[in-house]
């Protein structure tokens, strides 16, 4: 199953293009043009990856990114920068996002860190779902010996 | 050399300037690229599709082409903002027509205006209104008013600048001007850019305007 992404910048033009290009491989993809309406969408929706630039006009992409977190920590953000922002992009990392890139980024390259980042959150969604099952069900030969 | 000689604090302000406005700039000629390169991806994309049997859409190819066009103009006027900017400075005193001259300076602003939540709005003066001053100097006093006046205020305006003929010289004004602004405007710096541009200022209470008299002749 392929992902669902949320690409968020305040460029139009942009944002609908890398959408039009990643739903011609078919992933799932939604555009927001702001922080706000970004936030809106992941209150709503469930998204797998956020594509995030890093700067907005309304918030600051660090700040948005700090709120995708609390809301659905779960959720990979790979951050879009320019030149001016990589220590901004290397904060953000440290606030938990995935990755970043520098814009424009490769086409290839994009795509990797989205399938890399993907399988990192099915990674943790699985040690999750593996950890709450274990509280209640323990090997079938310990059943027996309940004493 | 004295520290406080207004020739020194306007040529540091004027270093300071042309790294503010080279940092904006790039950043949206960047964005501009970016919009470039994503949309000859998608033309490739298309192309590879079609080696592979699907249709070209005619009508999508087009619309890419009239996208990248549109870039490439958007990219062209920003480069002529940059060189316009950049010989701003060639001369310390030249003859400039205030019109075209705020225009200038509310374009190169207008990034910096919109990360705190304002637009810009140029009222060009009825006729042509040209003056001898020291160009680079202007600007970078209007840069810093807009600035001041930017920071100061409350997002969600449009800020104004318009120039008015005025005996034995011009007025720009800059409205609205915010009340209460935290910082005293003009400081030392802007001082320094007054006394070389021979003009003075005054913060008008009625509609507050920020009020910039200058002579016909600088210099």
């Amino acid at each position: 199953m392929k992902p669902r992404i949320l690409v968020v910048d305040d460029e139009k033009q942009f944002a609908e293009t890398l959408a039009e290009r990643l739903r011609l491989r078919m992933f799932q993809v939604t555009t927001a043009f702001s922080g706000a309406e970004a936030l809106e969408q992941i209150e709503r929706f469930n998204f797998d990856l956020v594509i995030l630039d890093v700067y907005l006009p309304d918030q600051g992409g660090l700040e948005v990114l700090q709120q995708i977190k609390k809301l659905k920590p779960l959720t990979e953000v790979l951050m879009l920068t320019g030149h001016a922002e990589v220590e901004t992009a290397i904060q953000g990392m440290k606030a938990g996002a995935f990755d970043f890139l520098l814009k424009p980024a490769e086409s290839e390259e994009l795509i990797a860190k989205i399938n890399q980042a993907y399988h990192r959150k099915l990674s943790q969604e699985e040690r999750i779902r593996e950890a709450k099952v274990s509280r209640y069900v323990t090997s079938p030969r310990s059943a027996l010996h309940d004493d | 050399m004295d520290p406080q000689d207004p020739r020194l604090i306007a040529a540091e302000l004027g270093v300071s300037l042309f790294g503010e406005v080279s940092a904006s700039l790039s950043h949206e000629l960047n964005n501009v690229l970016s919009v470039m390169k994503e949309n000859t991806g998608l033309l490739q994309d298309y192309l590879e599709l079609a080696a592979q049997g699907r249709e070209l859409d005619q009508e999508r190819l087009a619309e890419l082409a009239g996208r990248l066009a549109r870039q490439v103009e958007r990219g062209r006027r920003l480069v002529q903002r940059m060189n316009r900017f950049a010989h701003s400075s060639d001369q310390p005193s030249a003859r400039v027509e205030l019109g075209r001259l705020l225009e200038l300076v509310a374009r190169l602003f207008q990034r910096p205006a919109a990360q705190e939540g304002f637009s810009l709005e140029v009222v060009p003066p009825p006729s042509p209104l040209e003056i001898t001053t020291r160009p680079f100097v202007l600007e970078n006093l209007l840069w810093r008013a807009m600035r001041h006046a930017c920071q100061s205020g409350d997002g969600g305006q449009v800020l104004r600048l318009e120039a008015l003929p005025r005996e034995g010289g011009a007025e720009i004004r800059l409205s609205p001007w915010p009340a209460g602004a935290g910082r005293e405007f003009p400081g030392p710096e802007e001082a320094a850019l007054l006394e070389l541009l021979e003009a003075g200022l005054e913060i008008t209470a009625h509609r507050p305007a920020l009020c910039l008299r200058l002579p016909g002749i600088t210099g």
